[in-house]
């Protein structure tokens, strides 16, 4: 179960499980956490439970609170935050709050009056087996870029910093490079004849690109490069 | 005039990196202008059989219900073209073919599925959907979605507890709120649309719009819809480069130019009346 770990100057000073869908914190006594601070508000703030999220809302409190430096008003709680209330730091842990929940398989559960509320675990059919972030898969994409020999780009230089780009004539004869994790690759769409690289037709499979490749599709004639 | 003159399909499905199997199912039909796309889930591997029925039962009822359209009388129908009654019918029965084969076989206990389909007919497409899958329209190059998604996550959006742009920090995106096969009578969100010509529609699985950036997939139509089974591969492929946490699938359509749609004499006529 998600908790969070009061913390004061360093200190382990209390540990609240969120076993319910709104915990409320303040220096009032009442609240769910009680932080006894000058710097906290009465109502500072909430955490509410929607399903797999632990939301945390500041209420409008004086002093604000603060996430890695930044003031914040509402945020999705993720393993690990470290959230400033006065002199109080509250730290969320939460195995299951990463990045690999989000690809969990996909389940039904039923919210009989569309209210939001706690989802017990036992709601889900079924999780699958923790998978890598998508963003460590990001890390490492070689950049590309093409100048134009010949055609309407002739003397510029166009960076392939998105997934893909098409060049050539529509309607007439059309290659899109691609930019992916192994590299850059091109391949034929349209027209009756395949772009060349290095005088080569491409054929219908994809072609892999190589640092100094010169392509020629439509009227265009480029050279590609790694950066 | 068939269908298949006005709308051309193509698709492409992957078990994804992550997964050994595939458990969404996907189906198009020239003759009555279909496409249909369901993500199973649940059960000991039981969810590619839901996603399977689920498609089947939609595409047969969908032959036996456009071949003898009547207008009928009940109160929707005063609302909704006979097609668009149809593709909301056939999806009901599908949730039942669903319910009635778990309860008989113990092993499929609990499966379920997504279920988003769309036909085309005349100038309209109609669309029938329960679940995370979606349809989107790529019009003028623009990318729209058409169909918002029945999940928690699109709940917490909708009521203002969280920011679109923060969705992503969610861990709810796995929770759907509606799917076939959970319970007798399943709630089906039914829309009408225009189709103008040169209209490309896509069917996904989350699998395809969890992976890859509505930009991205945007951008992909734009660049390459000369060439739809070349986009519907590029985007599959998209989707396992990012990671391919899910299993994806990709049905696009695309709307003929009126000139293949209308015959000269039709048009003529078009002229005559106006």
């Amino acid at each position: 179960m998600a908790k969070l770990v009061v913390m004061l100057n360093g200190a382990m000073v209390g540990n609240h499980f969120i076993d319910k869908g709104r915990i409320t914190i303040g220096r009032r006594s009442g609240n769910d956490i009680h932080l006894d601070d000058p710097g906290v508000s009465k109502e500072h703030a909430v955490i509410q439970t929607v399903g797999n999220d632990h939301i945390f809302e500041d209420l409008g409190s004086t002093n604000g609170s603060t996430l890695n430096g930044s003031r914040i008003t509402k945020h999705i709680l993720q393993n690990g935050d470290v959230i400033d209330i006065g002199a109080f730091q509250l730290k969320y842990a939460n195995i299951k709050a990463n990045p690999e929940m989000d690809y969990d398989r996909t389940m039904m559960i039923r919210t009989v009056d569309r209210e939001i509320g706690a989802v017990p675990q036992s709601a889900g059919w079924e999780s699958g087996s923790p998978v890598t972030a998508r963003s460590s898969l990001r890390a490492g994409f070689p950049l590309g870029e093409v100048r134009g020999i010949k055609g309407e780009f002739a003397g510029q230089k166009i960076a392939l910093e998105r997934p893909l780009k098409t060049f050539g004539t529509a309607g007439a004869q059309v290659a899109v490079i691609l930019r992916r994790p192994p590299g850059y690759f091109i391949t034929h769409v349209e027209g009756n004849k395949t772009a060349r690289v290095n005088g080569q037709a491409i054929g219908s499979e994809p072609h892999t690109l190589q640092d100094g490749d010169v392509i020629e599709v439509g009227q265009e004639k480029f050279e590609f490069f790694l950066k | 005039m068939t269908v298949q003159s006005r709308v051309e399909f193509a698709s492409a499905t992957d078990a994804g990196v992550v997964r050994k199997f595939n458990e969404d199912s996907i189906a198009t039909d020239s003759e009555i202008g279909l496409m249909v796309l369901a993500d199973g889930m649940g059960g000991y591997m039981a969810g590619d059989v839901a996603s399977a029925l689920a498609v089947s039962v939609v595409k047969e009822e969908l032959v036996t219900a456009l071949g003898n359209l009547a207008p009928m009388e009940i109160e929707m129908a005063k609302r909704y073209l006979p097609q668009t009654l149809a593709v909301k019918w056939a999806a009901e029965k599908a949730n039942q073919m669903i319910l009635r084969v778990a309860r008989k076989n113990s092993q499929y206990q609990g499966m379920g599925t997504t279920l988003t389909l769309a036909l085309f007919h005349e100038d309209r497409i109609s669309i029938a959907h329960v679940g995370d899958s979606r349809l989107y329209r790529l019009r003028y190059d623009r990318l729209e979605q058409l169909t918002m998604d029945h999940s928690l996550l699109q709940g917490q959006v909708a009521a203002g507890l969280i920011d679109s742009g923060d969705a992503k920090l969610s861990h709810n995106r796995n929770l759907v709120t509606r799917a076939l096969g959970k319970e007798e009578t399943v709630e089906v969100d039914v829309r009408e649309e225009d189709v103008l010509p040169g209209d490309i529609y896509l069917l996904c699985s989350d699998g395809l719009n969890d992976m890859v950036e509505d930009a991205d997939i945007e951008l992909a139509l734009c660049e390459l819809k000369a060439n739809l089974p070349l986009a519907a591969n590029l985007l599959v492929q998209m989707a396992n480069d990012n990671g391919g946490h899910d299993n994806v699938s990709v049905v696009l359509a695309r709307a003929q130019t009126p000139s293949t749609r209308r015959g000269l004499l039709d048009r003529l006529f078009g002229w005559f009346r106006r």
